[in-house]
C-alpha cells in the first residue's frame, strides 16, 4: 500500500502529479473505490452523498475522471463474506477516503479487518482530512468528536507521524499555526501541519511532502 | 409511513405521478435520504451499483431540495441522536436494491425497522428496497444468509413481491413460470408479480397497482 495523505484532495498540479506517480498509470485507466464512512461519524449525510457523487467541488477526489468508481462502505464489511470484499479491494487501484471523523473510520477499519488487510495490498490510499489522519498514530484531543468504545484518540498508526490538516484555512479560525503548535505539544509523535495545497506521500516508511505553492510545517 | 414499491425505480410518468401524489409537497421542496445498504451483499451489485445509485439513478437524480446518504450499518456505532433527527425530518427515503435480507438485517439491528411505522415519510424502494417490506422473499431470491437463517423480511406489508418480470417472452428478467414456482413455495397468501414499469402504492394497508404500460399479475388470480 502507498499513501497520498491530503488535506483537501487533489488541489493542484503538484499533488495531481504525485497521485499519477503513485498509481503508475493515468487516472483514466484506474479503478477507484470511494469510502464515505468517516462522514457518518459527524452526521454528515449530505456530505457523504456529495463525496460519493463527486460533487464536493472544493475537494477533488471522486470526480477526477477514474475509469470506474465503486462505493465501499467500511461499516458494512463486518457483516459481509470476507472473500468478497477483500477481492473487491484487491481489484481496485485506489481507495478514496472522505473526511469526517478519523476515529470512527479507524474503528470500522479495525472491526472489519480492513486495517489488517490493507498494508498487504498493492493499492494507493488517497485520503482527505480525516481520511488521511486515520493512518496516523493519533489525532490529538482537539480533533476528537466521536468517542470510540475504548476511549482515547488512537487512529491506525500505519504511519508514525500525526497530521494537522487545513492549516490557516480562512473558514477555520481554530486552525492557525499557533493552534497547531499547541496541538503538537499534547502529542508524543512527530507531526506535519499542512494546508489545503499540501499532501504527504508515504511509501514503505519514506515520507515526501508535496506542496506546490502551499505551506506546511514539520514538528519533531 | 407510505410506500412506493417499485421493481425498477421511477421508470415512467405513471410511477412518477404516483410519487408526486404520495409526497406532501413538490419534489423540489422535499428533503430526501438515500439508502444503498442492500447493494453491498448482492453478487450482481456490490460497490459499482452502490456508487451508481448515489451518483446517477432515477430516484436520486430527481431535483430534491436536499439529498443525503445514510447507512443503517453505521447506526449501532453512532449515538441515536446522531441519526434520529435526520430520519424524523426527512420527507422521503430512497432505498436501493441488492440483497433484501442483508438490508432487513441492518434495518433491524439499527433500530430503524422499529421506528419506520412512526415516521411521516414516503419509502420509495427499488427491487430489494421494495421486497424488504414484505413478510418473506422466498428461497429463490436468497443470497446472503442472515445470522438466524431463513428468508424473512420486515413484514411491514402482508403480500410478497416478485420483481423484474420479463416485459416480453425471452427478454431480460424473471419469467412468469419462475413466478408460479416461487409463489407455490413461499407461504404468503398474496403476491404481486411485476415488471420494471410497474409499482405498488401502499397507504394504511390499501394497495394500488401503478403501471403505465407495464405487466403484472396478482397471485392467486382473483
Amino acid at each position: 500500500m502507498k499513501l497520498l495523505l491530503t488535506s483537501a484532495g487533489i488541489k493542484n498540479a503538484t499533488i495531481d502529479a504525485a497521485l499519477v506517480d503513485l498509481l503508475g498509470k493515468p487516472i483514466a485507466d484506474c479503478d477507484a473505490l470511494c469510502i464515505p464512512t468517516a462522514s457518518y461519524g459527524h452526521s454528515s449525510f449530505a456530505g457523504a452523498r456529495r463525496f460519493v457523487a463527486g460533487e464536493q467541488d472544493n475537494i477533488p477526489l471522486v470526480q477526477l475522471g477514474w475509469k470506474s468508481v465503486g462505493l465501499l462502505e467500511v461499516a458494512a464489511l463486518a457483516t459481509l463474506p470476507r472473500d468478497t470484499w477483500v477481492a473487491a479491494v484487491e481489484a481496485a487501484d485506489v481507495l478514496l477516503a472522505n473526511g469526517g471523523d478519523a476515529l470512527y473510520l479507524a474503528h470500522h477499519m479495525r472491526e472489519s479487518g480492513l486495517a489488517e488487510v490493507l498494508p498487504t495490498l498493492d493499492v494507493v490510499w488517497a485520503g482527505f482530512s480525516a481520511g488521511s489522519m486515520v493512518m496516523t498514530p493519533r489525532i490529538g484531543d482537539d480533533f476528537k468528536v466521536w468517542e470510540p468504545p475504548g476511549g482515547g484518540d488512537k487512529a491506525l498508526g500505519i504511519v508514525d507521524f500525526a497530521i494537522f490538516p487545513h492549516l490557516d484555512h480562512p473558514d477555520l479560525p481554530e486552525n492557525t499555526m499557533a493552534d497547531a503548535e499547541r496541538w503538537f505539544a499534547g502529542l508524543d509523535c512527530p507531526a506535519y501541519a499542512i494546508d489545503d495545497d499540501t499532501a504527504i506521500v508515504w511509501i514503505d516508511g519514506a515520507v515526501e511532502v508535496v506542496s506546490g505553492t502551499g505551506h506546511w510545517q514539520l514538528f519533531a | 409511513m407510505k410506500l412506493l414499491l417499485t421493481s425498477g425505480g421511477i421508470r415512467n410518468a405513471s410511477i412518477r405521478g404516483a410519487l408526486d401524489k404520495l409526497l406532501p409537497k413538490p419534489v423540489e421542496e422535499c428533503d430526501a435520504l438515500g439508502i444503498t445498504t442492500a447493494s453491498y451483499a448482492h453478487p450482481h451489485a456490490g460497490p459499482p451499483r452502490a456508487w451508481a445509485f448515489v451518483a446517477d439513478d432515477s430516484m436520486t437524480s430527481l431535483p430534491w431540495k436536499s439529498l443525503g446518504l445514510i447507512e443503517p450499518a453505521t447506526f449501532p456505532s453512532l449515538g441515536r441522536d446522531m441519526w434520529l433527527p435526520w430520519l424524523e425530518q426527512t420527507d422521503v427515503l430512497l432505498v436501493n436494491g441488492g440483497d433484501t435480507l442483508f438490508l432487513a438485517h441492518h434495518l433491524r439491528e439499527s433500530g430503524l425497522a422499529e421506528l419506520l411505522p412512526s415516521l411521516d415519510a414516503v419509502w420509495v424502494g427499488v427491487s430489494a428496497g421494495s421486497m424488504v417490506m414484505t413478510p418473506r422473499i422466498g428461497d429463490d431470491f436468497k443470497q446472503w444468509d442472515p445470522p438466524g437463517g431463513g428468508n424473512a423480511a420486515l413484514g411491514f406489508v402482508d403480500f410478497a413481491i416478485f420483481p423484474h418480470l420479463q416485459p416480453r417472452e425471452g427478454g431480460w428478467g424473471n419469467t412468469m413460470e419462475e413466478a408460479h414456482e416461487w409463489f407455490a413455495k413461499i407461504d404468503v397468501p398474496t403476491a404481486y408479480v411485476m415488471d420494471d414499469e410497474t409499482s405498488l402504492v401502499w397507504v394504511d394497508g390499501e394497495v394500488e397497482v401503478v403501471s403505465g404500460t407495464g405487466h403484472w399479475k396478482q397471485f392467486p388470480a382473483a
